[in-house]
């Protein structure tokens, strides 16, 4: 393969980073899927980690689909189900998988960005990070589990309005919705994030999703 | 006996009206809210949404007491009203386009049921929400149960049927029941503001796409729900760009 790759691995002590490297928007195109589908199928499982940490390099989370890049892909006929499929699956594992997932989101974090994040455990954001799944502006829908996360968390009633509507809706927002579970100073986000991943890492499932997140911000969520 | 159920069906652009008329409480007088044929006509004519209301104060205080003794009597002929009642609210709970409820004044019984049977549900400050049917010695007959339970849980679903006390709309939004509550007045305006923003500038197999998959997360397991997500998004794909 040519070119730099879009996702890096690397295992710190106990914890796997992920970053989507491919900046400044880290754009989900046809070999970002490739490369998700080999991290997630092959590298992660054999990695000896207790924790997941998902997160963009430079300013972005991710802008998305490249969707010039992912049409290409899509309209070739009956490669484009097992395509949407594999895509999926990469993110459900994050989702399905036995250990910790963190997820640090600054700047934007639009579409299928925002349906990576969904199928994490835990949510965090600086305040300046912008959601949303833009896809029904484009004549789309998210295809990738982001309807059904956004139910899960925002429920049936938000979901319809935003993923209709298409609108970006900010970190504050985020929060009240239930898409996001702590903002943070943006300086501190990298930092606040290794914190929980460590904490969560060691004894998982020993307590309650809000427990960590209340130790973590030093108040009630 | 009471006085027959009008069905009031109206366009406002792309969103449909459906209100409610039997003045002042707009009891309903069969358990069919409307005629099937009717309703799926209305659909065709290509509404992109659909806000279901209440003529005048009130949404609807549900069947009256009265009517149902008198139906009662027929017992064959009853119960396929309430099967065809069924049918509809089953029909505007699987439709694929946004279906809103927007309740003023009283929501009571088989009312509370359509209203239970939306999508969305925007009431206003001074609403009111009651299965009163166990003081008759019956119970929600179109499904209320089942769709209040998946709302709010068997517990508080549990005590609303069991107990047959009103709730306000405070108390309906924190159970989860109501998804917005506006001040007098204003839950009509509100549907129609959200209808539009939802709608506005869509393609109908748009709404339609996004509509069949949130519909989907309940219908389906996780797995099969993201199988149709990805032929639904390779459709879309083939429709959205097959011009250029």
């Amino acid at each position: 393969m040519v070119g730099n790759p879009k996702i890096s691995w690397e295992v710190q002590e106990n914890i796997g980073f992920v970053r989507l490297v491919d900046e400044p928007e880290n754009r989900m195109d046809t070999r970002f899927f490739r490369e998700l589908l080999e991290l997630t199928k092959n590298i992660i499982p054999a990695a000896d980690v207790a924790a997941i940490l998902v997160t963009g390099k430079g300013r972005h989370f991710s802008s998305g689909a490249d969707l010039e890049d992912l049409r290409k892909t899509i309209r070739g006929g009956h490669y484009s189900h097992d395509f949407l499929m594999a895509n999926y699956r990469s993110f459900r594992f994050f989702d399905d998988v036995n250990i910790p997932v963190v997820v640090a989101i600054k700047g934007v974090c639009l579409g299928s960005g925002l349906e990576l994040a969904l199928h994490g455990d835990f949510r965090l954001c600086s305040a300046d990070a912008l959601f949303g799944l833009p896809e029904a502006t484009f004549d789309l829908i998210p295809g990738a589990g982001g309807i059904q996360k956004f139910v899960q968390f925002a429920g049936k009633a938000k979901a319809m309005e935003l993923i209709m509507q298409g609108k970006s809706f900010s970190a504050e927002e985020a929060l009240r919705l239930h898409i996001v579970d702590a903002i943070f100073p943006k300086k501190e986000l990298e930092e606040k994030a290794i914190q929980l991943a460590k904490r969560a890492a060691g004894d998982y499932r020993k307590y309650n999703k809000k427990d960590y997140l209340k130790e973590l911000t030093h108040r009630e969520i | 006996m009471g006085k027959e159920h009008e069905i009031i069906l109206e366009r406002e652009g792309d969103i449909g009206l459906l209100i409610i008329k039997n003045l002042p409480q707009n009891y309903l007088k069969r358990p069919e809210l409307i005629e099937m044929r009717q309703l799926q006509e209305f659909v065709a004519t290509g509404i992109k949404a659909l806000i279901i209301t209440g003529a005048g104060r009130h949404f609807s205080a549900g069947a009256d007491p009265e009517t149902i003794k008198s139906q009662v009597k027929d017992k064959k002929c009853f119960t396929e009203q309430l099967i065809r009642g069924n049918y509809i609210l089953n029909y505007l709970d699987e439709l694929k386009i946004p279906v809103i409820a927007a309740v003023s004044g009283v929501c009571f019984g088989a009312g509370f049921e359509i209203a239970l049977s939306c999508d969305i549900r925007i009431c206003e400050l001074t609403s009111l929400f009651a299965f009163p049917e166990i003081n008759q010695g019956i119970f929600p007959g179109l499904g209320g149960i089942t769709r209040l339970s998946e709302l709010t849980g068997k517990a508080v679903a549990m005590e609303l049927v069991m107990h047959g006390d009103m709730i306000n709309a405070a108390k309906a939004k924190k159970f989860g029941i109501v998804d917005e509550v506006t001040a007098k007045k204003q839950a009509l305006d509100q549907a129609r503001i959200l209808a539009k923003k939802m709608t506005d500038n869509r393609p109908l197999r748009v709404i339609k796409a996004v509509m069949t998959s949130i519909n989907n997360c309940k219908a389906l397991g996780m797995e099969e729900a993201l199988k149709k997500d990805a032929e639904l998004f390779a459709r879309l794909v083939e429709e959205s760009f097959s011009s250029e």
